[in-house]
């Protein structure tokens, strides 16, 4: 303690002022909890002040990585655009679409599901042999 | 690297020594343990992020008076709020709802180094602290329970020297009137 702390008060007040400052500081306990807590904050605060250098470093190799990437995805890009064919002739366009709808003798038949005649004609026997026998149950 | 530059272990060195006692002074002020936490907590940020590149000499004034500023808006926060809200219960009775385990570790604690009486003493010279007046407590605080100089108690409640020393003697003469000059903790 500084020989001179509290020398402008009287010495009954510095007597006094002593007493309570030891017994103020004897009372400064902190519990495991509050220790740890505290020892986070200031491992925040340590992180604020900290040497930003090693940022930068890890800044200077981002940036180049970048524009590398950046470059190789654009090479990939052939902005040589193939030369577009001339029109066919329209004789060639009419021969090529002869060949499109000319019939063919293995192509397939479209054939209407749509039931005929005699499946209603024997529906309706059906139905009728149904009403006679009480028996018989329910297709 | 000169000596007197800041560095991050230098900082948790000052915050590990002054975070017991700072907690303590806002504990007092703010009667209540979890909110002086906070408290000491956003100090300490607030001191890294906006100091933390000051000379480590003015770390201790620096850090002082942040955490006055934090207990004065702490109790202007409380203020409105007690306007508002008129029925809330008074903080002595919100102490009773502290955890368990917390009290009975307050509790061993203070068996370990008080008796039941020193431990009531200590709470009367306490409520004492918290009574006085704004810059009476805070010179009391810097100057007493800190320790700092003169100069760096001005610096930190932003006076002259002249009014620290008038605060404190104010603050002295108040506390011993309320306590007696035959209180003592120790027997």
């Amino acid at each position: 303690m500084n020989a001179n702390d509290l020398a402008e008060l009287s010495t009954a007040e510095r007597a006094f002022a002593q007493t309570v400052r030891a017994q103020l500081r004897a009372s400064e306990q902190l519990n495991y909890i509050e220790s740890a807590r505290l020892a986070a904050t200031r491992a925040q605060a340590r992180a604020l002040i900290a040497p930003a250098a090693h940022h930068l470093s890890w800044s200077w190799l981002a940036a180049p990585a970048a524009v590398a990437a950046i470059a190789f995805s654009l090479m990939r890009f052939d902005t040589s655009a193939p030369a577009i064919a001339p029109l066919p002739s329209s004789g060639a366009l009419q021969a090529l679409s002869g060949d499109v709808n000319a019939s063919s003798a293995d192509a397939l038949e479209w054939v209407s599901d749509e039931a005929g005649p005699d499946f209603y004609r024997d529906l309706a026997f059906y139905e009728w042999l149904q009403s006679r026998s009480q028996m018989e149950p329910n297709a | 690297m000169r000596d007197d530059a800041p560095t991050p272990q230098g900082l948790d060195a000052f915050l590990a020594a002054a975070q017991a006692r700072a907690v303590r002074v806002a504990e007092i002020a703010t009667r209540s343990r979890d909110d002086a936490l906070d408290i000491v907590q956003d100090a300490m940020l607030h001191l890294a992020r906006a100091y933390g590149r000051r000379p480590p000499a003015e770390w201790a004034p620096l850090f002082h008076r942040i955490v006055e500023n934090k207990i004065r808006d702490f109790q202007r926060r409380q203020s409105v709020r007690n306007r508002i809200f008129f029925w809330r219960s008074s903080a002595a009775e919100d102490d009773e709802d502290s955890l368990p385990e917390v009290q009975a570790q307050d509790l061993a604690v203070l068996d370990a180094t008080e008796s039941l009486m020193q431990a009531e003493a200590l709470k009367r010279l306490e409520r004492a602290i918290a009574e006085l007046p704004t810059r009476q407590r805070q010179a009391f605080v810097l100057r007493v329970w800190e320790g700092l100089s003169t100069d760096d108690a001005a610096k930190a409640m932003g006076c002259s020297d002249g009014s620290v020393k008038t605060h404190l003697s104010r603050a002295l003469v108040t506390l011993r009137a309320q306590l007696g000059e035959a209180w003592s903790l120790q027997d």
